[in-house]
């Protein structure tokens, strides 16, 4: 049973607060404001400056995407699912593909495999930029964002130069990756690392010491060990509190076994699980992906990078399910497909783990937070409101 | 907090002296990458209008519309795709499965115009200005959506394949015949292409779905003549098949056999329907060859009575009496023949129509067709034909038909470039001798089929091109001897094919035991009544027919290889089966 | 014989056309077939052609109206033996047939030209050699095209 005392539930409690009584107010916090992360409204009761009650409207953006992929072909379905999450559209395409490939029975060659988790490791160094700037941005401080997001932008470049594409990449495909590394990509990917770990080194120097930042955001927005597993808490946020969990090792998928890293813990840089711990932690990670990258470029194996599937205008895969998942910036994020023996498949339900940080924590842990501080609070939670809807 | 907190956000400053990151576009050019997915172009003159590329389309971006100055014919459907980039998200999954991969991407993204209608265009003919861009994506190396590699058909090896007449090729097994299948990826080019018009994409995707029953259906509703065709089939549609372009085609030839193989012909009746309430009419059907025989089921399947009537003492026409065992055994042909007859065709073997007994046939049916085909081989023209060791071709393929030896030597010369000429080839070499084929041109105008010439050469048989007839002569130990000229190729000045022109002093002689003449054939059409008496006209010794094979005469009609130029058994089929239901059109009073 | 004139060269010329015109009347009578009898038909109609061609030049006193273009020769007319015309001639027969005519008769103009001195009938003769080259011509390429498409 639920510790109802210590996590009450929070449904319909706008109605516990008398708006005529002139002490509350309620404020429409979106779907349309730079203070959300996305289409996504926070229906906040304030007293004063403090909320008191925080009610999530989600469904802003939902676009249909798991039904849409019902009426396609397995093939037609993978320029749809980078269009689920913009920031990192890499981990919807290898989660469609290696879920197919696993109920297709394919395997793909080894070289596929690395390029596709070098893929991912850019996908998430190129997201948590944004975020960054997003976090920084939430307290006021916008010129980390103008650093950020053009460090995302050459990040672009490198991804546009490999797969043709910047934001819908479109390159991991069912069979492998489309088309090998072009001349000279390697050499590109160092240089543009070498000046992203500058920015960085810049970034926290002035965001880490930094008074109004420490001022406004540590203490705030703590997630306890023990919220993790009641909420379904993944990725950086758990692991600021100190619970070591990270698909990358846990259930070590692509070639991360081969690749040398630590999970990174609140308790391993030393922080607490508060908006600054956490802000320390992604940059850490993001670190980290640079560490990943780079070992990746050296030890690339060399071979072909597709195994073409059977004809894919009629491309039959058997019947079954499957499920599988993978650590992006916010935490697990899975796809759960099931085939029903034709060319299209039967259901793809998408795990965004979103929906738990932006509905269920968020909404607990809004009370008694400053109304300035709700937009830095949600980004710092990393949610994202599309891949909440699809 | 530390005075460190305080001083050190102040380093934000240093960008303030540091060179702007931004570009300037459009002052500055910022070109998309190598690879970028830009705006589409269009390769018009490789482009074939399969519309592969509108089928995969995720968003239904690709309409393919007719196009001013494009011609449909030939294995270009005259469509070329229009792409809507109100939908077009730029996946590139068109170019990827291209099939002739004349379908890019530019590396251009901006576009500006005030009409919203223009972005609705044709790539290549809607002219832009990255027509000519020479980076952007196109299929990486490597990356493959469709299957470039036939699947290998299992045959004799040609050692093997001399000792005897037996088939040569021994059919696809299950597993092969659907991975074949596999390939296609059903444009439809082919239909348009095929005489008969078969429905390619269908009976391919019945092979695909291992519906057999369904195979049978769709090969009968246009062809009664899977098992030969399926096996001698001169396979325009495989010239045509969009996969051909940048692999081998598919084969379509071989997939059709391989659903009559499938199924005995007492099994038939299951998957095939049954012919229509009988119309008390009569059709007399005069020849039982390919064209005849077509017509003859596709009228009985509307319901009419029909007599086949037919010279030799079976049927089948050159399908028998040309072509030889190991392309098409007998036993496949009866196999075809044998299902028309038992719908209720009667068929009458040895009987001569002449011109007498072509006008009672008029009077006592209520249609006539024909379709007699070329029996009249042509003369070489020239001195000494007439000598006793110069065998005609379709002569020397009757004989090994009625199962005699034709007895034709060690060494044996034939004469054309032809089917028949490959066939009296290959069938002398079988009976032990060795074969030279002399040809008036070049190797590469043989009209014969190009797996027919490359088969001869394998089974060792030398081809002398360029080699004119001049006479035959006797030769020593009561061999003869072939003199020919040899010729040097000299354009046409009024754009034909070139010509062989006798090179003066190269005279040739070529000795042998026995010279098989294969020119070409004719016909003189004896039975055919004046016109003024029959209705139905000539002209240069083919009857006059219209598209649909009807004479002067409404109620007459004719088809096959007297009446078309392609003289092949699927051209025959076409011709009957348009026959056919023209004939139903006049006798039932229907509209066209 | 002596063709002194231009208006003689033509008479003659017509004459050995009207001839041909004879000739494949004359064949249609013993021909046993229809196919044949509307291919000598076909003949005998172009032949007729040609008489009221050189009618036409004949009245008109100048050869402005005979072919001029000398077509490139097939060569076919060197090797092929033509035999009697017989009541079943094939296609390949009228043709054979045919070409030997023009032939015979392109050699005759060239023997006359080579008899006289006259510029104008030299001129007329010539014209008259390539008229008789065009229609043979005419009737190879119709054997290459359909006789001739398996060798």
């Amino acid at each position: 049973m639920p510790d109802r005392e210590k996590f009450p539930v929070h449904t319909g409690g706008v109605e516990n607060f008398d708006l005529e009584s002139g002490r509350y107010m309620k404020v429409w916090q979106g779907p349309q404001h730079p203070g959300v992360t996305g289409n996504m409204a926070l229906e906040l009761v304030t007293s004063g400056d403090e909320i008191v009650d925080l009610k999530t409207h989600v469904g802003y953006l939902h676009r249909g995407f798991e039904k849409l992929m019902e009426r396609r072909k397995w093939i037609q379905n993978f320029p749809l699912v980078c269009r689920i999450c913009v920031p990192e559209p890499d981990f919807n395409e290898y989660l469609y593909a290696a879920a197919t490939e696993e109920l297709a029975g394919i395997e793909i060659p080894e070289r596929a495999v690395w390029i596709r988790t070098l893929n991912l490791e850019m996908a998430r160094l190129t997201s948590f930029l944004m975020w960054l700037g997003g976090q920084a941005g939430a307290f006021g401080m916008g010129t980390i964002g103008q650093w950020t997001v053009t460090m995302r932008d050459f990040m672009l470049d490198l991804f546009e130069e490999l797969t043709g594409g910047r934001i819908y990449h479109m390159y991991i495909v069912p069979g492998g990756v489309r088309g090998d590394v072009p001349q000279g990509w390697f050499s590109h990917v160092l240089t543009t690392l070498k000046n992203v770990e500058k920015v960085l080194d810049d970034i926290e120097l002035v965001l880490f010491n930094n008074a109004v930042f420490k001022k406004r955001a540590v203490g705030l927005g703590v997630i306890t060990p023990d919220m993790v597993d009641y909420y379904g808490i993944t990725g950086p946020n758990a692991r600021a509190s100190g619970v070591a969990r990270d698909i990358r090792k846990d259930r070590s998928y692509l070639i991360y076994d081969k690749l040398d890293f630590d999970i990174i813990t609140g308790i391993s840089i030393g922080v607490d699980s508060d908006i600054f711990g956490r802000t320390r932690l992604r940059a850490a990670e993001m670190r980290q992906s640079i560490s990943l990258i780079r070992q990746m470029i050296d030890k690339m194996p060399e071979g072909p990078v597709h195994v073409s599937p059977p004809n894919v205008l009629h491309w039959k895969i058997p019947a079954g399910e499957t499920y599988l998942s993978a650590e992006c910036t916010r935490g697990e994020y899975g796809y759960y497909i099931v085939s029903d023996g034709s060319d299209k498949p039967r259901r793809v339900y998408v795990r965004g783990p979103s929906y738990t940080h932006a509905v269920a924590l968020f909404e607990h842990m809004a009370p008694g937070t400053n109304i300035a501080d709700t937009a830095g609070l949600m980004v710092s939670l990393h949610t994202y409101p599309p891949e909440i809807e699809r | 907090m530390s005075i460190k907190d305080i001083i050190a956000p102040f380093a934000v400053w240093k960008r303030a002296f540091e060179k702007p990151w931004t570009i300037k576009k459009p002052i500055d050019d910022r070109p998309g990458a190598d690879r970028y997915r830009g705006f589409h172009k269009n390769d018009g003159d490789t482009c074939i209008g399969c519309g592969t590329c509108e089928t995969i389309c995720q968003n239904a971006a690709i309409d393919m519309v007719p196009v001013d100055g494009v011609q449909g014919d030939g294995g270009d459907s005259g469509l070329r795709p229009q792409i809507d980039y109100g939908r077009c998200c730029w996946c590139a999954l068109c170019v990827d499965i291209c099939t002739t991969g004349s379908l890019t991407m530019s590396n251009r993204y901006v576009w500006t115009d005030n009409d919203p209608d223009v972005y609705r265009f044709i790539p290549g003919y809607d002219s832009k200005e990255w027509d000519n861009a020479e980076t952007g994506y196109s299929r990486p190396e490597g990356y493959s959506l469709l299957k470039e590699e036939r699947v290998e058909m299992p045959a004799l090896s040609v050692e093997e394949g001399l000792k005897s007449f037996v088939e040569m090729i021994k059919g696809y097994s299950a597993e092969q015949a659907v991975k074949e299948a596999d390939r296609c990826v059903e444009c439809g080019i082919c239909v348009a292409e095929c005489p008969a018009h078969m429905d390619i994409p269908g009976y391919i995707r019945a092979v695909r779905e291992g519906n057999i029953d369904e195979g049978m259906r769709l090969l009968y509703e246009t062809n009664p003549f899977p098992a030969s065709c399926g096996r001698i089939c001169t396979h325009r549609c495989e010239e045509v098949c969009s996969i051909g372009h940048n692999g081998d085609s598919v084969a379509i030839r071989w997939l059709k056999r391989y659903i009559a193989d499938q199924v005995e012909l007492e099994d038939y009746g299951k998957a095939l329907p049954r012919p229509e309430e009988n119309t008390g009419k009569k059709i007399a059907v005069i020849g039982a060859g390919p064209g005849g025989l077509t017509a003859a089921y596709y009228l009985r399947m509307l319901g009419h009575d029909v007599a086949v009537l037919e010279a030799r003492k079976a049927g089948g026409g050159m399908l028998r009496y040309g072509i030889p065992e190991y392309r098409l055994p007998y036993d496949q042909l009866d196999k075809d023949i044998e299902y028309i007859r038992g719908l209720g065709v009667e068929i009458r073997y040895s009987i001569n129509v002449d011109a007498e007994s072509f006008k009672n046939l008029e009077k006592d049916y209520d249609a006539l067709f024909f379709s007699t085909g070329l029996s009249d081989p042509y003369k070489l023209g020239i001195d000494g034909e007439d000598n006793p060791r110069v065998f005609g071709g379709l002569a020397v393929l009757d004989e090994v038909t009625a199962g005699k030896d034709p007895k034709l030597g060690k060494t044996v010369g034939v004469i054309g470039g032809g089917n028949v000429a490959m066939d009296a080839a290959r069938t002398a070499r079988r009976y032990g001798a060795e074969v030279t084929v002399l040809y008036r041109r070049r190797v590469v105008d043989m009209p014969a089929d190009i797996e027919e010439i490359e088969e001869a050469a394998e089974e060792g048989i030398t081809i002398i091109p360029q080699a004119i007839p001049l006479r035959v002569e006797d030769a020593a130990d009561g061999k003869v001897g072939f003199v020919w000229n040899m010729a040097e190729m000299v354009d046409d000045p009024d754009g034909g094919r070139p010509r062989p022109q006798p090179i003066k002093g190269e005279i040739h002689t070529f000795v042998c035991d026995s010279l098989i003449s294969a020119v070409g054939q004719g016909t003189n059409l004896p039975y055919l009544p004046e016109e003024s008496e029959s209705g139905v006209a000539v002209k240069r010794y083919k009857p006059v027919v219209d598209e649909r094979g009807q004479t002067g005469n409404p109620g007459i009609f004719a088809g096959g290889d007297i009446v078309n130029s392609r003289k092949d058994a699927v051209s025959a089929i076409g011709d009957g089966h348009a026959a056919a239901l023209s004939i139903d059109r006049f006798l039932m009073k229907k509209e066209a | 014989m002596a063709l002194a004139t231009f208006s003689e060269a033509l008479d003659f010329a017509i004459s050995r056309e009207k001839e041909a015109v004879a000739f494949y009347r004359d064949l249609q009578r013993i021909a046993k077939f229809a196919s044949q009898k509307e291919l000598m038909g076909e003949f005998e109609d172009m032949e007729r052609g040609h008489v009221t061609l050189l009618e036409g030049v004949k009245s008109n006193q100048e050869p402005a109206r005979l072919s001029t273009s000398i077509p490139s020769d097939l060569h076919l007319d060197d090797f092929l033996v033509s035999s009697p015309p017989t009541e079943d001639m094939t296609y390949q027969d009228i043709l054979i047939t045919a070409i030997k005519r023009e032939r015979k008769s392109a050699a005759l103009y060239t023997g006359l030209k080579a008899d006289t001195d006259d510029r104008t009938l030299i001129d007329v003769f010539s014209r008259l050699i390539v008229e008789e080259e065009n229609h043979k011509d005419y009737f190879q390429k119709l054997y290459d095209r359909d006789i001739q498409s398996a060798n």
